[in-house]
């Protein structure tokens, strides 16, 4: 609390005070009254007025500042209502109980939220598993009558798992709790696991991968690293350019205590102005409307994990080169 | 031939993994009663058990460590939960091997054989037979009318693709797919000279017609 602030807060008493003063200074030099009788009466009072104000001060300064401090200090603001204290002047104390009762109506809002947020990720959850065992019926199925329409219902059912996996992905780093294991992962093993998984999709358009060495351990989380992949490498997949042969080339370099992954392609690109705003939830872009139709969720995806999971995540691109997607693993 | 006990409760599932299995060269073994899984599976003495985690009366976890109580015998846990914690807790329940679906075949199939491989030792030859030709995938060798010509990696695993479903016509994409299953992640121009490579060979076997072009559709044997 500022001292200066509470003075020109108590502008108008002070205003009154001064009037008060002013009045029964006039009414005693017009009655008579002997002058040092006068300034000596005037200094009583104004002193007087004063140890008010100051004893008023100190006591809401002392409150104030106390219920700051606890608050700069607690993690979870919104329980400040339950450790405040209760002040020992009357008004302070009408705000506190207005306070505590709101505090606690606003905690049960989000108990009661936070309640209905896990119960609709475990269900997103269930869900996404649920229909895993049709999905792999269905598959079965195609397997065991090979023909050109189950080869195309198989494309079909291929992009249902990835929707499946992308719901699954955003139920699982969206919700409250870390829902990750770090562990030491071969990089090789993660990217050639990745490539096999998107094989069918990358093959279907002709895509070629290159790897250079990739020989490191890093650590992450591996089913997380391998969506983040499974994503780039899709995208890689859907935006080739038609003028030149589509190819992925996937390199890493150890730098410092940082694995550098990088993957890129020499697909269409992203224009200039949408660059900087690929991990945003939901952009589609340019690229997203004209060429193929895009949820806008896998990047933001990506940037989200890695934030949890403490990798950098960059990308680069121009209509010229195609995309570049750099992770920054720690080394393990 | 090896028998393999499929422990699942969704009806169409078990069938058409039956069906897979079984143009795979094995026997299955299927039951629809859940009350005593575990006894039914010593009783039949597989020599593998593919095992579902959500199972109606006892879960997997159970009848797995039951079996464990009484015999050696793999089992692969099948489950469409990809929870860390469900690995670790079938690993400690006494499994062999974990996979999640839904699962590639040839991914499953490929775990299905290494497991059996590590627990009864390594066969002598696994031979596939199609009109006169025989093709011996350990040993990589393809033989007819008593010749034999040695295959690279990539040729063996084409031949194989084809003679694994013969007179079904099977797409480049699947054959490069095939072929980045095994190793290398070649590109379509490799698929056409390893097509070349091997039709040489073949003809040098004396027989020239034997791996057909479907033109737009794929190859056939």
């Amino acid at each position: 609390m500022s001292i200066g602030e509470y003075v020109k807060d108590k502008g108008i008493p002070i205003f009154i005070a001064a009037i008060t003063c002013f009045l029964t200074l006039s009414f005693m030099i017009i009655m008579g009254v002997y002058l040092p009788w006068i300034v000596m009466a005037e200094i009583l009072y104004i002193a007087g007025l004063c140890l008010i104000g100051v004893y008023d001060c100190m006591r809401k300064k002392h409150y104030y500042d106390q219920l700051g401090e606890a608050r700069e200090e607690l993690e979870a603001r919104t329980y400040l209502a339950e450790i405040m204290e209760q002040p020992n002047f009357y008004d302070g104390k009408i705000l506190y109980d207005i306070i505590r009762e709101n505090g606690k109506y606003l905690n049960d809002v989000i108990a009661d939220q936070q309640l209905e947020l896990l119960e609709y990720k475990n269900y997103v959850e269930t869900w996404a598993h649920e229909i895993k065992t049709p999905i792999a019926v269905a598959k079965l199925m195609i397997e065991n009558n090979r023909d050109r329409v189950t080869a195309e219902i198989e494309e079909e059912i291929r992009r249902m798992e990835d929707y499946v996996e992308q719901m699954l992905y955003y139920a699982k780093c969206s919700s409250l709790e870390e829902d990750y294991n770090i562990q030491n992962v071969s990089l090789k093993k993660l990217i050639t696991g990745s490539l096999r998984k998107n094989a069918k999709m990358l093959i279907g358009k002709k895509v070629v991968p290159k790897l250079a060495n990739l020989n490191f351990q890093i650590l992450t989380d591996p089913k997380w690293a391998d969506f983040m992949i499974g994503q780039i490498l899709s995208n890689a997949a859907k935006y080739t350019s038609q003028k030149r042969p589509p190819q992925i080339r996937i390199s890493a370099v150890e730098e410092e205590d940082k694995i550098r992954l990088q993957i890129c392609d020499n697909g269409i690109g992203i224009p200039e102005g949408d660059v900087s705003r690929v991990f945003k939830k939901g952009f589609t872009g340019e690229n997203g409307r004209v060429y193929q139709k895009s949820t806008g969720m896998g990047l933001y995806l990506c940037k989200n994990m890695c934030e949890k999971m403490d990798v950098d995540l960059k990308l680069e691109s121009d209509r010229e080169s195609g995309t570049q997607v750099t992770f920054y693993f720690a080394k393990g | 031939m090896e028998r393999i006990f499929i422990v699942e409760d969704e009806k169409k599932m078990r069938k058409e993994l039956s069906e897979v299995l079984v143009k795979n060269g094995y026997e299955c073994l299927l039951t629809e009663n859940f009350d005593h899984v575990a006894e039914e599976i010593l009783e039949q003495a597989p020599d593998l058990v593919l095992l579902d985690l959500n199972l109606p009366v006892h879960d997997g976890f159970y009848i797995c460590r039951e079996l464990r109580q009484h015999s050696e015998i793999p089992v692969i846990v099948v489950t469409s939960s990809d929870s860390d914690l469900d690995e670790l807790m079938s690993l400690n329940s006494g499994a062999d091997d974990f996979i999640t679906k839904p699962y590639n075949v040839h991914i499953l199939l490929a775990h299905i054989s290494s497991v059996l491989h590590r627990t009864y030792g390594r066969k002598e030859s696994i031979v596939l037979n199609h009109n006169g030709l025989s093709l011996d995938v350990l040993k990589s060798k393809a033989a007819y009318q008593g010749q034999e010509i040695d295959l690279t990696k990539n040729e063996l695993g084409i031949l194989k693709a084809l003679m694994e479903s013969p007179g079904v016509i099977i797409s480049r994409n699947d054959l490069i797919c095939r072929l980045w299953e095994m190793e290398e992640f070649v590109e379509d121009g490799t698929l056409t000279v390893n097509i070349n490579r091997l039709r040489k060979k073949l003809a040098d076997l004396g027989l020239d017609e034997y791996l057909r072009t479907k033109r737009g559709q794929g190859y056939v044997v």
